[in-house]
């Protein structure tokens, strides 16, 4: 187990650890539920 | 269950609360206590955030809630994802800048003390009763099942709950969350894999599956904009939506959770991690449903899957008719397993007309035996008027200890208990937070020393233990009030989301104009419940935009007066 423990305290503005900035993750996010909901109605047409 | 499940299952108990002791430590002060040191890391703080929302009662009812009505229930988290957007760029920098401890907290710094104290004594309310639910409803599961002691039950869980959270605080309760999450994933993935390994050879898991669509069980994706039908895409994705954003944004209980991250980007990324890993996980649990759902088209299933009503009704007058009932549903079945195979074999070819003639078939034997199986379910409640006429709670569990092999069972039951504890850990942590910081050191000892803080932190985790086990021993007698408790979340949280997004978003609305407009939402709020068919998710809806649009218009009758004063 590593320790959770982090040095110093960081800045709001500190960058995501991938990803390359927070607009870019919250766009994932966002697309990540569009995609799954495109691939819930392809789930439903297919199998009714 | 055998020698090995009851090992397996003492086995990770004593385990969870040894490592639950071991790795929460001795924090010395309010912020180690009740917020972890802010020293965690964003996987952690994601799991603890997953672990605290999915209670037992979402591994043994949601799969059977797919067993019933099918994967639509998948909708009511569609908002979620958007909501750990809008709370990662507003209400995380705001609570990390303020460093509070509380959510309440911040709304005496932006309005009064009596909002504070009003939000943070509905929240204490609220989620006390909730904790006791948290308890009583696997509990009360288990015990039917297994035929276990419910009262032992209800203490064991309690019980194991209070020592960790009271020996470690948010960093025992953190840390817990991580490991209860394995031996959860571990559980389901083990009865899925034992679910496939039990479909008759010339069966396929993709054949079951197929069969379970025609049945209407796969229909994940509701576009009608009824109000009253409780699951559609719209209701997920904007009812849901003010759902989730109050919960994760002002309900205590997840708001310590990602407070506990050591920086605004720890926090923000658990967030966000939630937000792109919820919605799958719970389309998992409902396909395992489903999938249970497909199984029993193949196999015999109970007439009724809860058995502690069903042993009421043989002992009963109606034990005939009951037996006759049972016997007819046997005939009805086997009638439908036939057709299933027919169905499963139809649908791996491509002559369109047999598929469809089989599907006719198929749907035709299965509305047979439901209206066999409902003919039973009239008997049970004839017999016993309290008798609940679902049995979907009892579902999985009964598929679990029926066709799951030995150690197995012990490995899902673990995780039940990992689940039951980890959102239990997370109430009454949150709870003796909120009790301490917005009740003894703002009213009662403000000038308090950190070790005193620690102490009646303690102190409140079992105060707030003891409350919700006993809650829960008692939940038994007190049916009507158990279900308006979990009526009242849903009453509560569109006005209280309301409130928190005046104070961040309308700055020169007041107090005052704030408070009398909750209590005017509140009113709206309870004249849907009472007078429409509303769906419940609306009410979120409903109660948010309530406050938000009557409190600047009373802002503005009330201003004259303080500019005069």
């Amino acid at each position: 187990m590593t320790d959770d423990r982090v040095s110093s305290p960081s800045s709001p503005e500190e960058p995501p650890p991938f990803g390359g900035s927070w607009q870019r993750l919250y766009l994932l996010v966002a697309a990540n539920l569009l995609v799954w909901i495109a691939g819930f109605a392809v789930f439903t047409r297919a199998f009714r | 269950m055998t020698p090995l499940d009851w090992i397996v299952l003492a086995t990770w108990l004593a385990f969870a609360v040894a490592y639950g002791v071991w790795r929460g430590g001795r924090p010395r002060d309010a912020e180690g206590y009740l917020l972890a040191g802010k020293a965690m890391r964003w996987p952690t703080v994601a799991l603890s955030i997953m672990a605290t929302q999915a209670s037992a009662i979402t591994f043994l009812s949601t799969p059977g809630q797919a067993y019933a009505d099918g994967m639509r229930f998948v909708q009511f988290y569609l908002g979620l994802p958007l909501a750990m957007i809008v709370l990662s760029i507003t209400a995380v920098p705001l609570y990390h800048r303020l460093k509070v401890f509380t959510a309440y907290e911040f709304l005496e710094r932006r309005f009064d003390a009596k909002t504070r104290t009003l939000t943070a004594a509905l929240f204490l309310t609220q989620r006390g009763l909730a904790a006791g639910l948290t308890i009583y409803a696997p509990s009360l599961i288990l015990s039917v099942i297994l035929g276990w002691d419910i009262g032992i039950t209800i203490a064991v869980i309690g019980g194991l709950v209070v020592i960790f959270t009271t020996s470690g605080g948010t960093r025992a309760v953190s840390r817990t969350h991580v490991l209860q999450a394995s031996v959860i994933l571990a559980g389901m993935a083990a009865v899925f894999v034992a679910l496939v390994a039990q479909l008759p050879a010339d069966i396929s898991l993709l054949d079951a599956v197929r069969v379970a669509g025609k049945a209407g069980k796969l229909e994940a994706i509701n576009t009608s904009f009824d109000l009253r039908d409780r699951y559609t895409l719209w209701s997920g994705l904007l009812g849901g939506f003010f759902l989730m954003l109050s919960y994760f944004g002002t309900d205590q209980s997840q708001v310590q959770r990602y407070l506990a991250g050591a920086s605004v980007r720890e926090s923000r990324m658990g967030l966000l991690l939630n937000g792109l890993l919820k919605v799958p996980m719970q389309f998992v649990i409902l396909f395992v449903g489903a999938c249970v759902f497909a199984f029993y088209q193949f196999a015999r299933p109970p007439v009724f899957f809860n058995p502690v009503e069903v042993a009421k009704v043989r002992a009963s007058a109606q034990s005939a008719r009951f037996a006759d009932a049972e016997a007819r549903y046997a005939g009805a079945l086997a009638e439908r397993e036939a057709r299933a195979r027919e169905l499963a074999v139809a649908l791996r070819s491509t002559d369109g007309a047999a598929r469809d003639a089989a599907t006719t078939e198929f749907r035709r034997a299965s509305a047979t035996a439901d209206a066999v199986r409902r003919e039973a379910v009239e008997l049970i409640t004839a017999t016993d008027p309290g008798a609940n006429a679902s049995d979907t709670n009892y579902v999985f569990l009964t598929f679990v200890v029926s066709r799951v092999p030995a150690g197995l069972v012990g490995l899902m039951l673990a995780a039940v208990f990992a689940a039951s504890m980890n959102s239990t850990s997370a109430e009454l942590n949150s709870l003796a937070a909120t009790t301490v910081v917005d009740g003894y050191r703002r009213f009662v000892r403000p000038e308090a020393s950190e070790r005193q803080v620690v102490r009646v932190s303690r102190w409140a985790t079992v105060a707030w233990g003891g409350f919700a086990i006993a809650f829960a021993e008692s939940a038994s007698r007190l049916g009507s009030l158990v279900e308006a408790v979990n009526i009242l979340g849903s009453l509560f949280y569109g006005t209280i989301l309301g409130v928190f997004l005046v104070a961040f978003y309308l700055r020169r609305v007041s107090g005052t104009a704030t408070f009398v407009a909750a209590i005017g939402a509140e009113a709206a709020v309870i004249a849907c419940f009472v007078l429409t068919p509303i769906s419940f998710l609306w009410y979120n809806v409903v109660g948010c935009l309530v406050v938000l649009g009557v409190a600047p218009l009373i802002d503005l009758t009330l201003r004259p007066r303080h500019a005069v004063s």
